[in-house]
């Protein structure tokens, strides 16, 4: 049984499966997704996503955005039968190929919400694929892409295999050890953070100021279900309209990253009794008078943040 | 030496005439250098015929072992261009502009002649007047005026209006250059590919007595199959405004006329490319793949055009674009998002050679129909994305390789036992398997 020894506790491995922070992720985002409607018809978007099987991000934005347009992008062919048994609503067109084939064929006159939900580490060919939505999308489109940033290179080759793999993007100065923990996620966030800006210039080049757009970030989320992810994401909000974007009053809201400050979302992990126990508390801005019945401070702490998106697993995905 | 106290005053930053005699001679070659002498005739052309119609005009280019000539009939410069810009190195901001020119630098034609030789004649007959300046180079270098002579000339009766630039004492390298057969025929493929435009409106451009055909630069085009175009507006500021016209497609196949093609106000400064300055390789985040001979068919036009030719993205030799220009970074993000649809179909069309198309139609007929009728670019001009047909979705079978490999009849007697295997290559294969399902796979 030494093999058993060196996996992780069985309890992680099944938090692995079902994403409880992914979970989190997808339900802040459409929360805050909604505030949009302060500013533009959201049913009138068109969601442009990386669906998989399990089209979890479908169904959240047409349940809770009234988002009915859905394209899903899907590379793996030939499992064809098997995805469209599994598209949950029958608006969800599938179309079959690389991100980067799909994108520029598809009809950008619709205002998009487009989640670039790669699951890999960062590769130049997903920059191109981001420029290119940010040149392509209607006004008020929203752009947000989700990158591994783990860390699994031996400590001495990280910056190398990150050259290698982003050739003339890896920032000057990047040390291998500031690669660890989220370093590698910060790298990540920088370099695509810098395309959009340098989308935005491109897209604004010649045009009158009153068509001009501007990246107005929303998400920069961190978490760790697995391995470390990254995701950051943001609107094209019009110039003219910029003054009119407070109404959507994203300062109030502690996800939201308006700066670009990354938020991360910790899980905590807790029995069933003990989330009813804490829910019934909640809200209480002031965790000292939670009690606690045993359960760490921290995690305690944590949950607060989060109870509101907790996933109970019966009803994860659905 | 002891340290001198530092006090204020000036510096020097005048240019050497060596500068421009024998170093800025060195950033281009004799055929683009020539090429831009052309290019100064047609801006001629410009100004005498605004209407863009250059019927009965010409440009005619004569080289020999002893002199290099060319004249036109383009309307000469006028005596005060002349004494003022036109032999001055870089342009006065005075100068007025011609309208949508080719030459914006003032640097082309003078760099052009330091190359060629170094006695250069340069005679104009406009409708008020005729001039000749000299240039005896070596006289000139040791001067230190940085003038040249000019004096009035009386035409014959019936001198066309134009100008005249003879270059005697050429250069070794040039004379050498001059001597291949290949020269001629490298300088008409060069103007005809640069100078489509101006050929196509009219100019008749002439290498030694033999005049350059026009080559008419065109996409396939069938109901199932349409190349695409694009026009984009870019404003500034201030008027005027720069367009873009993108025209992407497929045409013969043919690996040397594969790629992009980048014109400025009609004038070939780029292509056919097949780099990452038009998009090619994933390098810092493209999307199209590196160039590949099964993409011989593509084909892809940008023609930047602005009255105001210093807001396009020119370099100086126009043998290539200037590809940090805002300007030129936006049009690359359009270009690449065209090309992609056309790489698609074409490696779609390739796929076609391995795996029979499951379509009603393969692909390849597609195409040799579509041949039959090439569209001259300027018959497109309603915007419309590529389109091709759909493709029946090919499942391409994973690649295999076969393993062979010699070990001990006794071993492998051993391990066939124990695996229940019948043949040595069931032993081969599973001894795989048993090592790939427990080490490779997740």
């Amino acid at each position: 049984m030494a093999d058993e020894a060196a996996k992780p506790a069985s309890y992680e491995r099944i938090n692995y499966h079902l994403r409880p922070a992914k979970n989190i992720e997808r339900k802040m985002m459409v929360e805050a997704l909604r505030r949009l409607d302060r500013l533009t018809n959201l049913s009138a978007y068109r969601y442009v996503g990386f669906g998989s099987p399990y089209f979890a991000d479908f169904s959240m934005i047409h349940k809770h955005l009234d988002i009915t347009t859905l394209i899903s992008i899907e590379r793996e062919v030939k499992d064809k039968a098997r995805f469209e048994f599994n598209k949950p609503y029958k608006s969800i067109e599938i179309r079959y190929g690389e991100a980067t084939e799909v994108l520029p064929k598809l009809d950008w006159e619709q205002k998009s919400l487009v989640w670039l939900d790669y699951d890999n580490p960062l590769h130049p060919s997903m920059l191109g694929d981001i420029e290119g939505v940010v040149a392509m999308a209607a006004p008020w489109s929203v752009v947000i892409a989700t990158f591994d940033a783990d860390p699994t290179e031996p400590l001495d080759e990280r910056k190398k295999e990150l050259e290698a793999r982003l050739p003339e993007l890896v920032p000057p100065g990047v040390t291998d050890d500031e690669l660890g923990e989220w370093g590698t996620a910060d790298v990540t966030f920088e370099i695509v953070s810098e395309r959009l800006k340098e989308a935005i210039v491109n897209r604004n080049y010649g045009k009158t100021k009153a068509t001009h757009l501007a990246y107005q970030p929303l998400f920069h989320f961190r978490y760790k279900d697995g391995a470390r992810m990254v995701t950051l994401g943001g609107v094209l909000v019009p110039a003219a309209d910029a003054e009119r974007f407070d109404v959507c009053g994203y300062k109030d809201v502690e996800f939201v990253s308006l700066d670009g400050a990354p938020y991360e979302i910790a899980v905590p992990k807790l029995t069933y009794r003990e989330l009813d126990h804490l829910d019934a508390q909640f809200p209480e801005p002031d965790l000292t008078k939670v009690k606690r019945k045993g359960v760490p401070k921290e995690d305690v702490e944590k949950y607060s943040r989060v109870y509101r998106y907790f996933p109970r697993f019966v009803d994860a995905e659905h | 030496m002891s340290p001198t106290k530092a006090t204020s005053g000036i510096v020097h930053a005048e240019p050497t005439k060596d500068f421009f005699i024998t170093m800025l001679v060195r950033d281009i070659e004799l055929v683009p250098a020539i090429v831009d002498l052309v290019d100064n005739s047609i801006d001629g052309a410009r100004r005498l015929r605004p209407n863009g119609n250059f019927d009965g005009l010409s440009v005619r280019i004569g080289f020999s072992q002893e002199e290099f000539s060319i004249a036109d009939n383009c309307g000469g410069i006028p005596l005060d261009i002349a004494t003022e810009y036109a032999f001055r190195f870089g342009r006065p901001e005075k100068m007025e502009k011609t309208i949508h020119s080719v030459g914006q630098f003032g640097v082309g034609m003078k760099r052009a002649l330091f190359k060629l030789g170094s006695d250069i004649s340069i005679r104009s007959h406009t409708a008020k007047n005729s001039f000749e300046v000299f240039v005896d180079v070596p006289k000139w270098r040791r001067a230190s005026r940085w003038t040249f002579p000019l004096t009035p000339y009386k035409p014959s009766r019936g001198t066309e209006r134009g100008t005249y630039i003879k270059v005697t004492e050429l250069l070794a390298p040039v004379k050498e250059e001059f001597g291949y057969s290949s020269f001629a025929s490298e300088l008409v493929e060069t103007i005809k590919r640069v100078h489509g435009d101006a050929l196509s409106a009219g100019l008749s451009i002439t290498v030694n007595g033999v005049p350059i055909s026009v080559e008419l630069r065109t996409l396939f085009e069938s109901e199932d199959l349409q190349p695409a175009y694009s026009l984009t507006r870019y404003f500034e500021e201030d008027p005027p405004e720069a367009t873009l016209r993108l025209y992407v497609g497929v045409s013969e196949s043919n690996p040397n006329a594969a790629g992009w093609y980048v014109y400025c106000n009609g004038r070939l400064v780029l292509g056919p490319d097949q780099t990452i300055v038009t998009g090619w390789g994933e390098r810092s985040g493209g999307t199209i793949p590196k160039y590949h001979n099964q993409f011989a068919r593509f084909r892809g036009y940008a023609f930047f055009d602005c009255d105001d030719a210093s807001r396009l993205p020119w370099t100086t030799t126009k043998t290539g674009v200037d590809a940090g220009h805002p300007l030129y970074r936006a049009a690359r993000t359009l270009m690449v998002q065209f090309t992609r649809p056309v790489i698609d179909f074409l490696n779609e069309l390739d796929r076609e050679k391995v795996i029979p198309p499951t379509n009603k139609r393969p692909l390849e007929e597609v195409v040799a129909s579509a041949e039959a009728n090439p569209r001259p670019l300027s018959a497109l001009t309603t915007e419309r994305p590529f389109s091709a047909p759909e493709q029946t979705v090919v499942i391409r079978p994973p690649d295999k390789t076969s393993i062979q490999y010699e070990k001990p009849t006794s071993e492998i007697e051993l391990v066939k036992k124990k695996l229940k295997a019948r043949s040595a290559s069931q032993v081969g294969a599973r001894t795989f398997e048993y090592f790939f399902n427990r080490e490779c796979k997740k």
